[in-house]
Order: structure tokens, then C-alpha cells, then sequence
């Protein structure tokens, strides 16, 4: 096969061992305008990272590139590469859609298909695998159970999905990711449109989740990443300020643009 | 890795569909052009037509065609402007707007050729006007009316309704608020959908071949009850003997020239609505 | 002075909305006058086979069928090129690209059908008299895949929109979930735009039906069915090419003249039909997504 499997490579599984994804002298231009700039990250296994910044500093950019999301976006141009398992994914022969079943990304609003229930949590991973009827039904059950919004519409599976509250169907979206079993998630700013009852629901969902799972987490609620967050990363017009745990930088950040923002202050970046 | 050849089938299938319309595009209009450049020259556009269009010019052709289209132009745009207003000022009930509508798109739909057999029945035999080309120039106002009034409707229905409020409340009435207002910035949507209206109707040959041209020895009309002839009719003619290479040749050159007439309708067109564009975006 | 101006501008909108409206009403009613008689003294004759006036045939289940089959062929031809091309203009094609595309569409369809008539006639008609080695390359089949080109750019253009109309989030979230783009295309674009493809086919439907000048010049005019029914490659006749080309030679009043409008009747119910289908499968789609 021409294609390299995202798989771990062997000879470098003990490097990377800990960290899943790898950012390198990463950069980002959409137009004229420079939207990243030099960005050195590493993400580590089964913890949840928060990026975090104030809106327009290149978050959303960031985390949509690690899954090449990005790639058609008109006038974009990068440079730079991310590696996932310690193989970089801005090669040509990289087959996207592998790429993205197993870095799965829930976005900002819901975006639920002109589905049913259960055809929306089954939609990524039919594609993936030919599945019995029994088995479409277990699926469904167990990440409807995961995001625990099972009890909710256990009876009415076959309804018409766009019928579920904005909460609902932001959970519903959770599920349908968490179906295709990625090693990464990424979620961008989640929780925005959300009710605080709905967020707390899927705060404490991702607390549970990183067992099995990598995170990574856009935010611009500090609040929500003080509740959540292992590491925190910040981002600051386009610039990597910051990263580290997140105990570490939200009692002492070393960078004072980090600290005027903690401290919900005015921050010149 | 099924699903990645079926991926890759579906690339070329879309890429071979792409391949045959451009090389239809091409073909189109490399023959219009290889054909139709070397018939064109000075003599040709000034000349008139003799030995039934196989030899000579086509002045009186393009003469006819653009007379046709001025006063169908000029039938078609005080009717578009008036329902234009009426259905985005003064109608206000749902289901009259909804009528209207479907009155508008099902005149846009009516097939050339019925509005030439109404022509004919109606202009021509009932009301006894004969083959005329003023009977050409309401038929083809008939068929653009829709563009035309749609078009209109839109960029009056555009317009802010802060602007009809405000220049209510400094004591203006209602018609006042239309002129003074709305007028002014629904008149370029008017001349743009005339501009697409007129770009489509030069070309039309089946509403007015019964009742507004004659095929050959026509000059200028002395009054509005005479026919013309046209580029398209006179294409017409001269496809139909199709064997003389000599009327072929003057065929090609005809469809040059209308559809050289056509794109700077249609480009003008396209130009107004930018410009128009750019200056309520700001 | 002020209140008689505001009366009159109002006349004025009443009156030319009045017009307009009008007009679709005149040419329905004229179309009725005039093929009453044919209606009348002809009756449930005028759906035989056999056209001939002279013998006061007026069967017009020839040309029936010939419009039937020439939009058939064109249809066939035009609508799976015409959604594949837009998919690519609308999916593949980068955005910056999209306004010479449209474009190019707008000067396609800005092309006179007698021109394309003429093209029928100089290069068309001869080679399908080459190809399938024919007397006369003036066949249905012809007509048909002139048709076809015609409606090429309404059906691209408006399957271009459609699927363009489709928010990207749809398209994005597809992506996240691991989807090849063939996939995206068909589970989710494809059932989101198929109103407006409906509306879109209606519309090229009718256009082609009501298609005068390019079909005549190159169908054969002939008025009968084809033997066997599937040879298509042989003269046929349209309910437009047949009044294009004998309407004005027929004598106003007489029943042959009539017959030939209950055929132009007869077309404008269908195609009235189709635009207004089409116009309600265009619009519905905005009021189910966003």
C-alpha cells in the first residue's frame, strides 16, 4: 500500500510513549494574515488539555489542524508538521479520512444530520465497519450510555434527531464521535451555545472519558478549564504563550500576559 | 480500502462528466467563432442582404433585431416597475403574494413558441395589426416582463425598512417615500434584469418568426405596422439551405454578431449587479 | 395636489400588477378559443396516430410522442452529467474559481437556440448519419442530444446553488467523523439538496420541452411514431417543430389551424404544471434546513 497506516511505528513507540500528538515549528497563514506562528506543543495520552485564549487568537485554528480539517479552507498555507503517534499527518499520501476517524472532533454548535437518533450515532462508524443489525443497536446503547443521554431517548431512538434540545443534540454529536472509537478527541469550544446545566453534564462526561481517550479541549471559559483540564495550553494572537499542568499555571504562570488573563484582566497581545 | 477505490471511482466519474462539458464549452464556441470570423468584415456589417442572405450584409438584420429589443424594452419597463412596487409596497396578504408569484414564474415558463401562436392569434388575426414588428416588440416585453419585474422586486424589497420609516416620519407619504426613496435604488435592479431580459429575448426566434419578421427584401420599417427582419430569423433562412456554402458562411458570421450582442447584454449585466453589490455592502 | 399624485402613483401599481397578472389569463384563454373547434368537431380523434389534414386526420399522439422522447434522451443525457459537473463545481472546485465557472454557464446558456440549431444542422445531423451510417442525419436522436446540451447549463447551475446552499457545517462534521468525500456527498449533501435537484429537473424538463428552433431544424419532421417504437433513429416530430414549421402556412379559422393550437394547449398546461412544481420543490427546501 502506498499509504502510510496511522499506526505506532515501532522504533519510535518508546519516545512517544506519552505523548499521543506532536507539534512542530507549526505555523498557519490564511490569506495575508498570519493566524499561528511557531507553535512547539506536545499532547500527552489520556489527559484532558485545555487550550485556552481570548477569542480570534488561533484556538480553533490550532486544534482544526491537528486533524487537517483546515486543509480546505480557501487561501490557507502551512508550515510546519504535527505528528500523531510519532508519524507526521501533513504528508501528501496521508489518507484524511483514516486520519480523522481516529482523531474525532466535535465542533461548536451541534450539527445533527437530517437523521433519525440512532442513524446519527451510527453514522461515522457504519462507514467503517459492516455491522449486523444487533450489533448497530449495541453500539447505539453504549454511547448513548457514555454521554449518558441513553435514558433520555432510549423510546424514541427512530425519532428525527433534530427534535432533541441544543444540550441534547451536543451530546448526541459526543456519541456519534465516541462510536468510531478515536484515540483523540477534539473538541472546539463545546459547550458555547450550551445551558450551564447541559455543560456541567458534559464536563464531568470528559472527566470520565479520558480513561479511554485523548483529549483536547478549546475553551475560552477559564472557569470550565479549571474544572476540567490536566494541562493547560494558552494561546495568544497567534503565539504559543504558555503551556504546562494546569495546577502548575493556574496558581503560578510564569508569563505575565498568561497571569492578565487568568486574572480575567485586559491583556495586550 | 474499499471505500477508498469507490472514493477514487467517484473522482473520476466526476472528473470525466467535467471533461465532456468542457470540451462541449469549447466546441461551442470554437465553432461559433472559427466559423463565424472569417464571414465578418466591414462590408458585411454595413451591407444589406441580397440573393435571399447568401451574399451581402446583415445591417438591416441587426437594425431589426435591436429595434425590436429598444421597444420591448421600453413596453416592458413601466409594467415591471409598477408590479414591482405594488408587490413589495402594497401587498400585503400572503396568499394574493403567493399568486402573484406563481402568475410571474408561470409566465416565465411558457415555451417561445406559445407566446409566437398567441401573437399570431391575438395581434395579428383578432386585433388585425398584420405582421409587424411593434407586434414582435410586445411579445418579446411579455416574455422578459417576469426577469424584468423580478429582478426589480428584488432590490426594491432590499432596501432597509429604516428608510421608508424614516423619511415617513419626516412627513413624506407614501408615494413620495416610493419616488424620492425607493425609486432611485430600484431602478438599477429594473435595468439589470432588462439588460438579462434583452440579452435573452435578441436571441429568440420562435415567438417572433409568424409575426413580426419577414426573410428577405426588407429595409427600414416607415411605420410601426411593417415587418423587419432579424438576426435570428434570418439565421433561420439561411440554415434552411444549408447545402450553399456561401449562405452557410453568412449563417456563421450571423450567429457571430448576435452572440457577440448577447454577452455585451449580458456582461453589462453582470457589471451593474457588482457594482450595485459592492455599494449596499458597505 | 399632494393626495391626487399618491392616488394616481397608485393606480398606477394596481394597473400594471393588473397587466401582468393578466397575461398568463389572455394566453390561456386565447389557446382555449382557438382550439374549441378542433375540440369540438374533432373530439377524441385528435388521439389517433394519423395526422393528415387533408383527409381531416388530426392524430396528435405522433408529436406527442416525439416531445416525449426527445426531452426523454435529453434528460438522460443531461441530468447525471449535469449534477456530476456541479459536484465538482461546488465540492471539489476551490470557491475562487466559482465566479469564471458561473460565468462560463451564464455564456452558455446565453447562446440563441437557433444557433444551436445551426450547429445541429452543419455538424450534428452529420454525424450521426455518419456514425450509425443513415440516409438523413435528421433524427429524435439528434434532436435529443442537442437538447441535452441546452439544458446542460440550467441543470449545472442550479445543482451548483443547491449544493452550495448547504452549510458547511454538514460537510465539517462529516469530515471529523472519518468520511470519505464520496460518502459525505451521498449521505448528506445529496438527500439535504434534493428538493432543489428536483426543482432544478422540473425546470430543464420544461425548458426542454417547450424548445423550438434547434429541435425543428434537426428533428426530420415527420409526422409519425417511429416502427419499430424504439428506433430512434429516425425522423420524428415535436409538438414545437410541428408548430414552428406549419403554423404560419395553415389558414386562421379552419380546424387544421385549431388542431395545431389544442397541441400549443396542450403543451402550455404541461409545461405551466412543471414550473409550478418546480418552483414549489425549489422553495421548500429553505424552510426545512435553516
Amino acid at each position: 500500500m502506498a499509504e502510510k497506516a496511522l499506526k505506532p511505528n515501532l522504533s519510535v513507540v518508546g519516545k512517544t510513549q506519552n505523548e499521543i500528538i506532536e507539534i512542530k515549528k507549526f505555523q498557519v497563514w490564511i490569506n495575508e494574515n498570519h493566524i499561528l506562528d511557531n507553535i512547539e506543543l506536545k499532547i500527552p495520552k489520556n489527559e484532558i488539555t485545555c487550550i485556552i485564549g481570548p477569542s480570534g487568537s488561533g484556538k480553533s485554528t490550532l486544534i482544526r489542524s491537528i486533524n487537517r480539517i483546515n486543509d480546505e479552507v480557501s487561501g490557507i498555507n502551512t508550515q510546519g508538521e504535527i505528528c500523531f503517534n510519532g508519524l507526521s499527518i501533513n504528508e501528501k499520501d496521508v489518507d484524511v479520512a483514516q486520519l480523522r476517524s481516529k482523531i474525532g472532533m466535535v465542533f461548536q454548535k451541534p450539527c445533527i444530520f437530517p437523521k433519525s437518533i440512532k442513524e446519527n450515532v451510527l453514522f461515522g462508524i457504519q462507514h467503517l465497519k459492516k455491522l449486523s443489525k444487533l450489533e448497530k443497536l449495541q453500539i447505539a446503547e453504549e454511547n448513548l450510555k457514555a454521554v449518558s443521554l441513553w435514558k433520555e431517548v432510549a423510546h424514541r431512538l427512530n425519532d428525527k434527531a433534530i427534535s432533541l434540545s441544543i444540550g441534547q443534540q451536543q451530546r448526541l454529536c459526543i456519541a456519534r464521535t465516541l462510536a468510531i472509537k478515536p484515540e483523540v478527541i477534539l473538541l472546539d469550544e463545546p459547550t458555547s451555545s450550551l445551558d450551564p446545566v447541559s455543560t456541567r453534564a458534559i464536563e464531568d462526561m470528559m472527566v470520565k472519558l479520558k480513561e479511554e481517550y485523548t483529549i483536547i479541549f478549546v475553551t475560552h471559559n477559564i472557569q470550565q478549564a479549571k474544572r476540567i483540564a490536566d494541562n493547560l495550553v494558552f494561546i495568544c494572537d497567534g503565539k504559543l504563550i504558555e503551556q504546562g499542568s494546569a495546577a502548575k499555571i493556574l496558581s503560578c504562570p510564569t508569563d505575565p500576559q498568561t497571569k492578565a488573563y487568568l486574572r480575567d484582566e485586559y491583556c495586550d497581545c | 480500502m474499499n471505500r477508498k477505490l469507490k472514493n477514487n471511482l467517484f473522482y473520476t466519474s466526476v472528473g470525466v462528466a467535467v471533461l465532456v462539458c468542457a470540451l462541449i464549452l469549447f466546441f461551442l464556441f470554437g465553432i461559433i467563432i472559427w466559423n463565424g470570423l472569417p464571414a465578418i468584415s466591414l462590408d458585411f456589417l454595413t451591407n444589406s442582404s441580397s440573393d435571399f442572405g447568401a451574399t451581402g450584409g446583415i445591417v438591416y438584420q441587426i437594425f431589426g433585431s435591436i429595434l425590436l429589443i429598444v421597444f420591448a424594452a421600453l413596453i416592458c419597463l413601466p409594467i415591471a416597475l409598477g408590479t414591482a412596487i405594488y408587490k413589495s409596497e402594497y401587498l400585503k396578504n400572503e396568499t394574493a403574494n403567493k399568486l402573484i408569484n406563481t402568475l410571474i414564474y408561470s409566465l416565465n415558463g411558457i415555451p417561445s413558441v406559445i407566446f409566437g401562436i398567441f401573437g399570431l392569434i391575438f395581434f395579428v388575426n383578432l386585433l388585425n395589426m398584420g405582421i409587424s414588428w411593434f407586434v414582435g416588440s410586445i411579445i418579446l416585453s411579455m416574455m422578459i416582463l417576469p426577469t424584468v419585474t423580478l429582478s426589480t422586486y428584488q432590490s426594491i424589497n432590499s432596501i432597509p425598512t429604516v428608510y421608508r420609516e424614516s423619511s415617513s416620519a419626516l412627513g413624506l407619504n407614501k408615494w413620495q417615500v416610493i419616488v424620492q426613496v425607493l425609486l432611485p435604488q430600484g431602478f438599477s435592479g429594473a435595468i439589470t434584469g432588462l439588460l438579462i431580459g434583452v440579452a435573452r429575448a435578441i436571441g429568440e426566434t420562435a415567438p417572433i418568426m409568424f409575426i413580426a419578421t419577414a426573410f428577405s427584401g426588407v429595409k427600414l420599417p416607415s411605420s410601426f405596422l411593417e415587418p423587419v427582419s432579424t438576426l435570428p430569423t434570418h439565421i433561420l433562412a439561411l440554415a434552411q439551405q444549408a447545402t450553399n456554402p456561401a449562405a452557410l458562411q453568412n449563417a456563421w458570421g450571423s450567429s457571430l454578431v448576435l452572440v457577440i450582442l448577447v454577452i455585451i447584454f449580458s456582461i453589462s449585466a453582470l457589471f451593474i449587479r457588482l457594482r450595485h453589490q459592492t455599494i449596499s455592502k458597505r | 395636489m399632494l393626495g391626487s399624485t399618491s392616488k394616481i402613483g397608485k393606480y398606477y401599481v394596481y394597473g400594471s400588477t393588473l397587466i401582468s397578472a393578466f397575461i398568463v389569463f389572455l394566453i390561456f384563454t386565447i389557446l382555449i378559443i382557438s382550439s374549441w373547434d378542433a375540440i369540438t368537431t374533432v373530439g377524441l380523434d385528435l388521439l389517433k396516430f394519423q395526422w393528415n389534414p387533408a383527409t381531416g386526420e388530426f392524430g396528435i399522439i405522433p408529436m406527442l410522442f416525439g416531445t416525449l422522447v426527445v426531452t426523454f434522451i435529453a434528460l438522460l443525457i443531461a441530468v447525471p452529467l449535469g449534477i456530476y459537473t456541479a459536484i465538482f463545481t461546488s465540492e471539489i472546485l476551490p470557491s475562487k474559481y466559482r465566479f469564471i465557472v458561473k460565468s462560463l454557464l451564464e455564456l452558455l446558456a446565453g447562446i440563441p437556440s437557433i444557433i444551436f440549431g445551426l450547429i445541429g444542422i452543419a455538424f450534428f445531423s452529420i454525424w450521426v448519419q455518419n456514425i450509425f451510417d443513415l440516409q438523413s442525419g435528421r433524427t429524435i436522436f439528434t434532436a435529443g442530444i442537442l437538447l441535452s446540451i441546452m439544458i446542460l447549463p440550467t441543470i449545472i447551475t442550479l445543482t451548483d446553488d443547491a449544493f452550495h446552499n448547504i452549510p458547511d457545517k454538514y460537510r465539517e462534521t462529516a469530515k471529523g467523523l472519518g468520511l470519505y468525500k464520496f460518502e459525505i456527498i451521498k449521505e448528506i449533501l445529496l438527500p439535504i439538496a434534493k428538493p432543489d435537484l428536483k426543482g432544478a429537473i422540473l425546470l430543464a424538463f420544461g425548458r426542454a420541452l417547450g424548445e423550438t428552433m434547434a429541435v425543428m431544424l434537426v428533428i426530420g419532421s415527420i409526422d409519425r411514431i417511429p416502427s419499430p417504437i424504439y428506433n430512434w433513429l429516425s425522423p420524428g416530430q415535436t409538438i414545437t417543430s410541428k408548430l414552428g414549421r406549419e403554423i404560419a402556412e395553415t389558414s386562421f379559422g379552419s380546424v387544421h389551424f385549431s388542431a395545431m393550437i389544442f397541441m400549443g394547449l396542450l403543451l402550455f398546461i404541461i409545461v405551466l404544471i412543471l414550473t409550478i412544481l418546480s418552483q414549489n420543490s425549489l422553495k421548500s427546501n429553505r424552510r426545512l434546513y435553516e
